[in-house]
């Protein structure tokens, strides 16, 4: 018998797979609600492309389906899996695109025209993203899912298959970059008049 | 400008991309929900369970002598013993006479008790 939807919010990710392992649809849709959202938010971040980010987003979604059967609940946490998982496809996108001008990446998309904060806030971030873009891939990685996708060190560490301090060092020096590349502009993005 | 310093004056860039657009359309969603319907294991089948039996003493007669195997066992050995009864093979003649010297079976009274003795003995 299949749960519904909205009794699985307070399952775990593992036994969740498990249930989709065993053929649960239910499960298959809590994961699919529950996982795309973080792992879309990460790499569009990290690509600031949305069509690209969604391809990336869908590859690490199907990599999560076709390892489910063997998933070994012990050995990792199904979100790190994933953030690693997209982070190395995000690398592996941004090499190719390498020697694509900074100007050719998109911009983010702001349809909410007339609102001067809501426009100045989406300036900021894509001018954030413009920076993000700009910096190494690990210090970018480490930067974006510490201070926007929210994780801890350990985790972060976990995710690049680094020590802790090296997590440390690399968000540390990605934010004296963002800092070199962003306070310049701060009177032109709203925040000194 | 300390690490601490700007920190601080990034978190309104960090504030301003986390309030962004940033999630997934309903076509990803779609696509991603058919990708794990296709690529789903199949339910795992549920074994019924055996209805429970009533005990019954001449089914535990029947399978302590040996159930149905053993009932075709003897049911064969008495069919070919009856046709060989009748329709004795070549040989067979030849080999009684050697070892019985004879190839007739005599009952006569005197192979029997009599039932009249075994009455007198009670």
């Amino acid at each position: 018998m299949e749960m519904p939807l909205d009794a699985m919010n307070d399952i775990s990710d593992d036994a969740l797979l498990v249930l989709y392992t065993n053929g649960d649809k239910a499960a298959a849709a809590a994961l699919t609600y529950r996982l795309t959202p973080m792992v879309f938010s990460l790499a569009n971040r990290l690509l600031n492309d949305r069509a690209e980010a969604e391809d990336v987003a869908q590859e690490s979604m199907l990599r999560l389906w076709k390892i489910a059967p063997d998933w070994r609940q012990d050995e990792a946490k199904v979100t790190t899996w994933l953030y690693r998982v997209t982070s190395n496809l995000c690398t592996d996108r941004l090499r190719k695109r390498k020697g694509i001008g900074l100007d050719e990446i998109a911009e983010p998309e702001d349809d909410t025209p007339g609102v001067e904060a809501q426009m100045q806030a989406g300036e900021r971030a894509g001018a954030l993203r413009q920076a993000l873009a700009e910096l190494p891939d690990r210090q970018r990685q480490a930067v974006v899912l510490r201070h926007l996708e929210g994780l801890t060190n350990p985790d972060i560490a976990e995710t690049l298959d680094v020590s802790v301090e090296a997590v440390e060092s690399l968000v540390a020096r990605g934010k004296r970059r963002l800092g070199a590349l962003l306070l310049g502009r701060k009177e032109e993005l709203g925040l000194e008049k | 400008m300390t690490d601490t310093e700007i920190e601080h004056e990034l978190e309104v860039f960090f504030a301003a991309e986390k309030l962004a657009d940033n999630v997934p359309g309903g076509a990803l969603l779609d696509a991603v929900l058919r990708d794990a319907e296709t690529l789903q294991p199949d339910p795992v089948g549920l074994v019924q369970a055996r209805k429970p039996t009533r005990w019954s003493f001449r089914r535990d007669i029947w399978h302590a002598l040996g159930g149905w195997q053993a009932a075709a066992a003897l049911s064969l050995s008495l069919v070919v013993g009856g046709v060989i009864g009748y329709t004795p093979p070549e040989g067979l003649s030849d080999l009684a006479q050697s070892v019985f010297d004879t190839t007739e079976a005599n009952l006569t009274g005197s192979d029997y008790f009599s039932l009249d003795d075994l009455m007198a003995e009670g």
